[in-house]
């Protein structure tokens, strides 16, 4: 392929940005600040520039918590690879946040049944759950409190889509896209 | 007591806890990957702090103007151990700031407060 054919087929998806590669807490804030200065310059309302860099972080630290190929650098600092697209469907005419990452495959009915869940709920029962789930801390781990979904779900003008595909015995590739 | 004096990075806010005025500020973005980890000395503070029998009126400022989810749960610890310092006879005032743009920080301060009802948390546009 040669980078023209990539430029036109970015252009197609209406993307803004595209990042392939490994994730980290300092490639994430760069791009996370990339992102908003240039939603910025495109004079968007500072509400839709929040909701999409708070989707762009929970993704990219998604990623980061819990892809199969997750690197500890240092004590609780990790890496790992992911990509993540912004862009702006032009038929829905609404901004979306598109990653993925490869997962253990043991983790997929996890995963799978907590966004149905979080699916079948309208924006009183996210507020409920979200808030339930915050005083319980019943998700907390040594990384997050297990909120990263529901706080999608919060900006999101509709249900989470995802999709998982079985790549061998242990690996599985998920992606997630969040519309805003 | 040592005050506790934090500079803000990209992503951690800048946070003062002073005990001589009894003020505690947390101001600027909070999204690290290590959120516990970043704030266990805040907390480690706080509990010090709050055992004293000489501390009374005290007053969190928080600006804050974006935070992940784990902050979000990390948020919500610290205004439980604020609500057991009231319970426990200590005076306490929770201002959260916001800017007019900025809905989503708005709401959350709403959530938090609708959740700690017992306590003087006020909501303040900037």
């Amino acid at each position: 392929m040669t980078m023209f054919q990539f430029k036109e087929m970015l252009e197609k998806e209406g993307i803004i940005f595209s990042f392939s590669g490994t994730i980290s807490q300092p490639i994430l804030s760069g791009i996370g600040e990339t992102i908003e200065s240039d939603l910025v310059a495109m004079e968007m309302d500072t509400n839709v520039t929040m909701k999409i860099f708070a989707v762009f972080t929970e993704q990219m630290q998604n990623i980061m918590s819990y892809s199969k190929e997750r690197r500890e650098n240092r004590e609780n600092r990790h890496s790992s690879p992911g990509i993540c697209v912004v862009g702006l469907d032009a038929q829905k005419e609404k901004y979306y946040v598109h990653s993925a990452n490869i997962m253990d495959i043991k983790d997929e009915p996890i995963v799978s049944k907590k966004i149905d869940h979080i699916n079948t709920l309208d924006d009183s029962g996210l507020k409920k759950y979200y808030k339930e789930l915050r005083r319980s801390g019943k998700g907390v781990h040594g990384r997050g409190a297990g909120l990263g979904f529901l706080e999608m779900a919060k900006r999101s003008c509709e249900p989470l889509e995802y999709r998982i595909t079985n790549i061998d015995d242990e690996r599985s590739f998920f992606e997630i896209k969040v519309y805003i | 007591m040592n005050n506790l004096t934090i500079k803000a990075s990209k992503y951690t806010p800048a946070i003062e806890l002073n005990a001589e005025t009894n003020t505690l500020t947390i101001s600027g973005k909070s999204y690290p990957e290590n959120t516990f980890d970043f704030y266990a000395p805040v907390i480690t503070w706080l509990q010090e702090y709050f055992s004293s029998d000489t501390v009374e009126k005290t007053t969190l400022n928080m600006d804050i103007i974006y935070f992940n989810s784990s902050s979000s749960k990390l948020f919500f610890d610290l205004f439980d151990l604020l609500e057991e310092a009231q319970d426990g006879g200590k005076e306490i005032t929770v201002n959260w700031y916001y800017d007019e743009e900025n809905e989503s920080a708005e709401e959350a301060g709403e959530d938090f407060k609708e959740d700690f009802e017992e306590m003087d948390f006020n909501i303040i546009k900037k």
